[in-house]
């Protein structure tokens, strides 16, 4: 297992700074909140009590949960942290209307993260949809330390494409697919990440995404023994390691072992999960 | 002037400073960092359910979010007792606080073990340790929640534990229970110092898309403000047939909530799935009933129990 959750998890008033529309139905918040923004690093994440903002009590208990949101920046000068996420849902759909000066209850940061400084370049920075923010994060900081990195961003289409441009404005390149071909290669992030693994343009895999798509460059990382690490998805309810309902099996014979994705993970090396 | 309200009640022979409590399950061991607060502020600290051996739990999704409530099946991971006297109990011993420890299992035997070893664990924990029966978990195979629907079976089980330990003996019941005040009764008449109530209620959710049920064990335990009505019910009734204090729980997330539970007869209370979204609620509920306390003029918390009941009704 990677490393232990860190003991800084808390909980902090997080105060609206800026939410803007970046794509249809994606948005970017960022929030006034120098405790997390001091300690946050690339694949944790914070978890927003969606359902009181502005400390007004849950009027109906709903939604239930806080949302966990991978961490897109962390900027200890400004005390600042931002988020980039979809509106899909109910507790992403209320966080959509919180405006400038609003407060927001966090509990942060949480997760082990990638473990950055085991990165051999060149390193690969692989994920789609919500997996994308924390690869950026991760991109700016692995080329702030000169370390040579490549994105390979799989989408269903081109109008679902976000944070490409965060990766050149780092230097990072990137490559990309898409289902239907609208933007890059018509296909899957698998189908871009192998040319590179063949060519031994890969050192190690950091990867971020839909389960499918972590199951995909599970496989493929396999067959090359490369050193890769999944940032993997599950529902959480505390982010903290007290209910035990973010399950996640381990790999191996006999009876079935499981870590915890909010404290032994989100980031696992990915032989040693079962996806 | 916090001075000026007594919170403190006795609850199966443990003194409780204040009659706020974690439910079991939702604390962990009540030592890990992400509690956030001073635990030893806690009326009593409530461990997870605790088997014989460990277990891994359920495969997951173990969890899934409901309007306004969650199912779980977790499944009772756990390290088992050997681990819990040892690791985690010695962590505890300096809170000074009771602890109980919420036990489980498949077998008779089973129950009677985990508590013997619990026995021979009372000395770690000055301020007190209990057990907690856990006769109504929904979510692994055997046992559990047959014990908790057949009143027999309970009382049996129950008076062998009762005969394996002198620690205070808390059971709690499951609301499927045919009839809760029978079951009640039955648990008292076996031994019981004090009944909790009530565990999860049976759900399920079912991705449309997959068209088939979210979770990895098919049902799960529903909790959460959805179900604090019934459970307000069920402590309701249970008071006024049995004379063991009653500790009520089934979605208590404000201090308000708390308050209807003791007005219905609860001795204590334990806050449970809310502690998730919000790590804070059982500091500001001990805080919101010293307020009511206040506005009620109820100099101890312990006049306020069972407040609403018909015979105390005016």
């Amino acid at each position: 297992m990677l490393s232990e959750v860190t003991g800084l998890v808390n909980l902090e008033t997080g105060v609206v700074v800026a939410q803007e529309m970046i794509i249809p139905g994606h948005f970017v918040l960022t929030l006034a909140a120098p405790g997390i923004s001091r300690t946050g690093r690339p694949g944790q994440f914070v978890m927003i009590d969606v359902g009181a903002i502005n400390k007004l009590p849950h009027p109906l208990a709903d939604p239930f949960w806080r949302r966990a949101f991978g961490l897109y920046r962390a900027d200890p000068e400004a005390g600042r942290v931002d988020i980039l996420y979809r509106a899909g849902g109910k507790g992403s759909r209320l966080l959509a209307l919180a405006a400038p000066g609003d407060k927001l209850s966090l509990l942060g940061p949480l997760g082990n993260g990638f473990p950055l400084e085991e990165a051999e370049a060149p390193v690969a920075l692989v994920g789609g949809g919500t997996g994308v923010p924390p690869l950026v994060f991760a991109a700016r900081v692995l080329a702030g330390r000169g370390i040579q990195a490549k994105a390979y961003i799989g989408g269903r289409s081109a109008n679902q494409l976000f944070g490409l441009d965060d990766f050149a404005a780092c230097g990072v390149p990137v490559q990309v697919s898409t289902d239907d071909g609208s933007a890059g290669v018509q296909g899957v992030v698998t189908d871009i990440l192998r040319p590179d693994l063949e060519a031994l343009q890969v050192k190690t895999v950091f990867a971020c995404g839909p389960t499918p798509m972590l199951r995909a460059v599970q496989g493929l990382v396999g067959q090359y023994k490369l050193p890769a690490y999944l940032s993997v998805e599950a529902y959480m309810a505390c982010g903290r390691g007290l209910c035990l309902g973010c399950a996640v099996r381990l790999a191996g014979e006999g009876e079935p072992r499981y870590a915890h994705a909010c404290t032994d993970g989100p980031v696992f090396r990915s032989e040693e999960v079962v996806l | 002037m916090p001075g000026d309200v007594d919170l403190s009640v006795d609850v199966a022979g443990l003194r409780l400073k204040n009659p706020v409590l974690p439910a079991s399950g939702t604390f962990g061991y009540g030592h890990e960092p992400g509690a956030l607060f001073d635990v030893s502020r806690l009326g009593a600290v409530v461990l997870k359910g605790t088997t014989l051996h460990p277990r891994p739990g359920n495969p997951p999704p173990r969890i899934v979010e409901t309007t306004a409530g969650m199912l779980n099946s977790i499944g009772l991971e756990n390290p088992g007792i050997d681990a819990v006297v040892s690791k985690h109990l010695p962590l505890l011993a300096g809170l000074g606080v009771p602890v109980i420890v919420n036990v489980a299992g498949d077998t008779v035997e089973e129950y009677v073990e985990v508590a013997r070893r619990l026995d021979r664990a009372a000395g770690l924990i000055p301020a007190g340790l209990g057990l907690e029966l856990n006769i109504s978990c929904p979510n692994v195979d055997a046992g559990g929640l047959e014990f908790g629907r057949d009143p027999a079976l309970a009382g049996r089980l129950v008076g062998l534990v009762r005969a394996a330990t002198g620690l205070p003996l808390i059971v709690k019941l499951s609301p499927h229970a045919p009839d809760v005040v029978e079951m009640g009764r039955a648990v008292q008449a076996a031994g019981a110092d004090a009944i909790s109530l009530v565990n999860t209620m049976v759900g399920m959710a079912i991705d449309i898309w997959r068209r088939r049920p979210v979770l990895g064990g098919g049902t799960g335990g529903l909790s959460g403000p959805a179900i604090k009505p019934v459970a307000v019910a069920m402590v309701y009734e249970l008071a006024q047939q049995v004379e063991v204090p009653l500790i009520g729980m089934g979605g208590i997330a404000t201090w308000q909530d708390a308050v209807e539970f003791i007005l219905a007869g609860a001795s204590a209370v334990a806050v449970g799935a809310a502690l998730f979204a919000n790590p804070l609620a059982p500091l500001e509920i001990i805080d919101g009933l010293t307020e009511y306390c206040r506005a009620q003029k109820a100099s101890s918390v312990r006049d306020l129990i069972g407040a609403a009941l018909p015979q105390r009704g005016s």
